[in-house]
């Protein structure tokens, strides 16, 4: 009956678009007071759904309904709308510091929260719940058969140079006005490298293309459009190189910065209790473990690293992995004077 | 231990647990207020040091404002971990260049004014206690003159920590100089009071009677409590011989009279001669007068020590108490057909002494004038004021006392040789100690023709003082 009503709700609402809505329902959705917690995520569903499928069946009388948007959307959704969920997960790691900072959230103190890291979480109301390493995914059919695969920023920049004339247009980023990963991972840039007006330089020499999102960018790169995908979600990458041999990941030696995807409970939440319950539920070993074996998202704790390449980086001690800390300093990202002023350097750069 | 009323140590306990809670409390507020003002310092200080560098990237850029706010301010307000922070740059007409849109502006009241573009001001945003910092900056090119505003808060949850913290720290500190503080003057009350310990020890274990003097050697503050029982030692050793003395007089002297006694009336009892008797009956009556006359003596010895002691002064007139002792001793007179006048003040003439004394005084003299005076003669009391004296004289027409005798007569249980009459020898004795308490002399002049004047001279406005 509620699955009924749902539909009737995804056909007739036009909050919700039946594309981007997924319902999945608990053991028993037939009884009555049953529960909906809302989650709104910007993960893909493959990605996020064994976690979310493994909750509802766990829990009495509970289904969950998962939204699915692009980061700088859903944070404008609830901001704008105040439409709020129960549980609000994104990788947008700055537009969820400004919300918390702006007071959006409720702060929620467990043991399974205390075993975070400082820097994986903020004010017990952030927390962290996977670890995302940014990667630059290239596709080796470009590679002579004397180059190697660019272990770092500076190799990939004298690769680009030798090939001048082969990289015009070859080159993939995702599109920092629309995407707000894409932002954050060219601002951090920004902030941490060296090598970032050389890369301004090149990427705008080269005509660098812009993409809406990671899956268009890969399928681009698998395809041959492009041969580098700059700024990539090494989960993502990962999985595409999985599936077609040409396509290499790189984790950059001189510093790969690592994505924090993140949950908080909003004040405005219906389901609190249940919403804090999905907190401990979503940091404990178990439901770790399954984002470690049965999704492409990678887990925070680093017990259950699947993909070996990243847990043995996560174990050195000069490990090139640095995680972009949760914390007031991301909130510079969201101010409009600094957006516009690399948004500018970037349009800047492209037009010459 | 018995009638004690209070305890030293407990005094002591209480007024050091007062003295030291007052001053815990006072050190506790002062350094709480000054941690706090402190932290408050310490936080505005990184406030506005975010908010200078957020003023310093304001900049004018080709006639443009151009703001790149620095991350390090971002990191500097990130020190405080839990706290959230917000903040806005405004051009001077209101437009917001970048920030958070409804950040309170500066409050018309702000006191605080660091200088007089920089202002510091509490206020509630976002549902919370916040602190603000406000910078004016002047934007000046060869064509542009404007002002901005940069206004950075933060919410006070580190300073509040901050404070708790020190208070915290504050409190067991403390808390530990209270207890210390107290266990030190504890232990200085137990070693001060050492010595008095030493002291009981010392008197309870002596035998009753050791009167001889504590030799123990004690600190500057308790020697005169010792020299005080030391005092009262030899005191008592003294009493306590004249005592014995006095007692073996007074056994010396109840023997003659009752060996008298005794031998009168085993010769009454074997006289066959009527007269002979009667007389001898009549000694064992004037034997047993004197007798009952020298215990009187002793027993008024015993009460002038009683009330010597207890102090018994009043305000008395010393001329009735004169004229009412001559009427006492009238009768006796009147026997020998003994004239006693008085001569001198009919208004009352007030002392302060011990009536009780100063009655055995006139009593005795006035006895003895009586005692020592021939049959068919005359006593005369006299009694007025002098200048700086009051004088009483009684004088008889007696035998009198040779010189060298005068200075004997008052000592105890003297007689004079010559002396054929029965006496105690105790009566004048009596009288010279009444009359030492009393700060009065007795003199022994001779009378004329023949007899004695004894005169008592007090200090005018004396008897005793005090």
């Amino acid at each position: 009956m509620i699955r009924a009503l749902l539909i009737f709700l995804l056909n007739v609402s036009p909050l919700i678009h039946a594309d981007d809505a997924y319902w999945i329902s608990g053991k028993d959705d037939v009884l009555e007071n049953h529960k909906i917690l809302k989650v709104y995520g910007a993960a893909d569903f493959s990605a996020i759904e064994p976690i979310l499928k493994n909750f509802a069946l766990e829990q009495d009388n509970l289904s969950v309904l998962y939204r699915e948007f692009s980061t700088r959307e859903l944070y404008r959704y609830v901001t704008e709308r105040g439409e709020w969920p129960d549980i609000l997960l994104s990788p947008a790691m700055d537009l969820q510091v400004k919300l918390i900072n702006d007071g959006y959230a409720i702060p929620f103190e467990s043991e399974s929260t205390s075993r975070l890291p400082k820097w994986a979480s903020w004010r017990n109301e952030l927390y962290a719940f996977t670890y995302e390493p940014v990667a630059i995914a290239i596709n080796r059919r470009i590679l002579g058969d004397d180059d190697l695969v660019p272990k770092d920023r500076t190799e990939l920049l004298n690769l680009i140079r030798s090939k001048e004339s082969l990289f015009r247009g070859k080159i993939g980023l995702l599109d920092l006005e629309t995407v707000g990963l894409g932002y954050l991972m060219w601002a951090n840039d920004s902030q941490q490298s060296r090598t970032y007006g050389r890369l301004l330089e090149v990427f705008g020499a080269n005509r660098a293309k812009l993409y809406p999102n990671s899956t268009s960018m890969l399928q681009a790169l698998a395809q041959g459009d492009i041969y580098i995908a700059y700024n990539v979600l090494g989960s993502y990458a990962s999985e595409w190189a999985a599936r077609f041999n040409e396509l290499s990941v790189i984790l950059p030696n001189d510093y790969t910065a690592v994505i924090l995807r993140s949950a908080l409970i909003p004040k405005a939440a219906q389901l609190k209790n249940e919403a804090k319950l999905f907190i401990n539920y979503l940091l404990s070993e178990k439901t770790q473990r399954l984002l470690s074996e049965h999704s492409s998202l990678i887990p925070i704790s680093s017990s259950y690293d699947t993909n070996e390449d990243i847990a043995t980086l996560r174990q050195s001690e000069l490990s090139p992995l640095q995680p972009i800390n949760l914390g007031f300093p991301l909130l510079l990202l969201t101010d409009q004077a600094k957006r516009s002023l690399l948004l500018k350097e970037w349009d800047n750069a492209i037009q010459n | 231990m018995s009638n004690s009323a209070y305890s030293i140590k407990q005094r002591i306990w209480l007024v050091a647990t007062l003295v030291l809670l007052l001053m815990s409390t006072v050190v506790y507020w002062s350094a709480a207020l000054y941690a706090e003002r402190l932290a408050r310092n310490a936080f505005d200080r990184q406030l506005r040091g975010a908010a200078l560098q957020m003023a310093e990237s304001v900049n004018l850029v080709g006639g443009e404002i151009e703001i790149d706010l620095p991350l390090s301010a971002f990191e500097l307000l990130a020190m405080s971990e839990e706290d959230r922070a917000f903040y806005a740059i405004r051009h001077a007409n209101g437009t917001l260049l970048t920030g958070y849109r409804d950040v309170p502006l500066l409050p018309e009241d702000v006191t605080e004014a660091q200088n007089h573009h920089e202002w510091i001001y509490d206020s509630i945003y976002s549902g919370e206690p916040t602190r603000f910092v406000s910078i004016k900056k002047r934007l000046l090119d060869s064509d542009y003159d404007a002002f901005v505003s940069i206004t950075v808060g933060q919410t006070v949850l580190a300073r509040q920590a901050h404070a708790l913290q020190t208070k915290r720290w504050v409190i067991q500190f403390v808390v530990a100089f209270f207890v210390l503080s107290l266990l030190l003057i504890m232990l200085g009350v137990w070693v001060a009071l050492r010595p008095l310990k030493k002291v009981r020890l010392e008197l309870l274990h002596r035998s009753p009677v050791d009167l001889s003097a504590i030799s123990l050697q004690v600190p500057k503050e308790i020697a005169p409590l010792t020299d005080a029982i030391n005092q009262l030692m030899s005191q008592l050793t003294k009493t306590l011989d004249r005592l014995k003395h006095f007692s073996n007089e007074a056994a010396h002297q109840l023997r003659t009279p009752l060996a008298g006694l005794r031998s009168e009336a085993q010769s009454a009892l074997k006289e066959k001669n009527q007269s002979l008797r009667e007389g001898q009956l009549k000694n064992v009556i004037a034997c047993s007068d004197e007798l009952a006359s020298m215990v009187t003596h002793i027993l008024q010895h015993a009460e002038l020590a009683h009330r010597f002691q207890r102090d018994e002064i009043t305000s008395l007139d010393l001329t009735h108490l004169t004229l009412e002792v001559a009427r006492e001793v009238a009768a006796a007179a009147l026997d020998k057909n003994i004239e006693l006048s008085y001569v001198g003040s009919e208004d009352p003439i007030f002392i302060s002494g011990n009536s009780i004394a100063l009655r055995f005084l006139i009593s005795n003299i006035l006895e003895n004038a009586v005692k020592y005076s021939p049959m068919d003669s005359e006593v005369t009391v006299q009694l007025w004021v002098e200048e700086t004296s009051i004088r009483l004289d009684i004088s008889d027409h007696g035998e009198g006392i040779p010189d060298s005798e005068k200075p004997k007569v008052f000592e105890l249980h003297y007689r004079s040789p010559n002396n054929l009459n029965t006496g105690t020898g105790i009566g004048l004795s009596i009288a010279k100690e009444v009359a030492d308490f009393h700060n009065a002399t007795i003199e022994l002049l001779d009378n004329q023709p023949s007899g004695l004047t004894v005169r008592v001279v007090f200090p005018a406005l004396g008897g005793v003082r005090f």
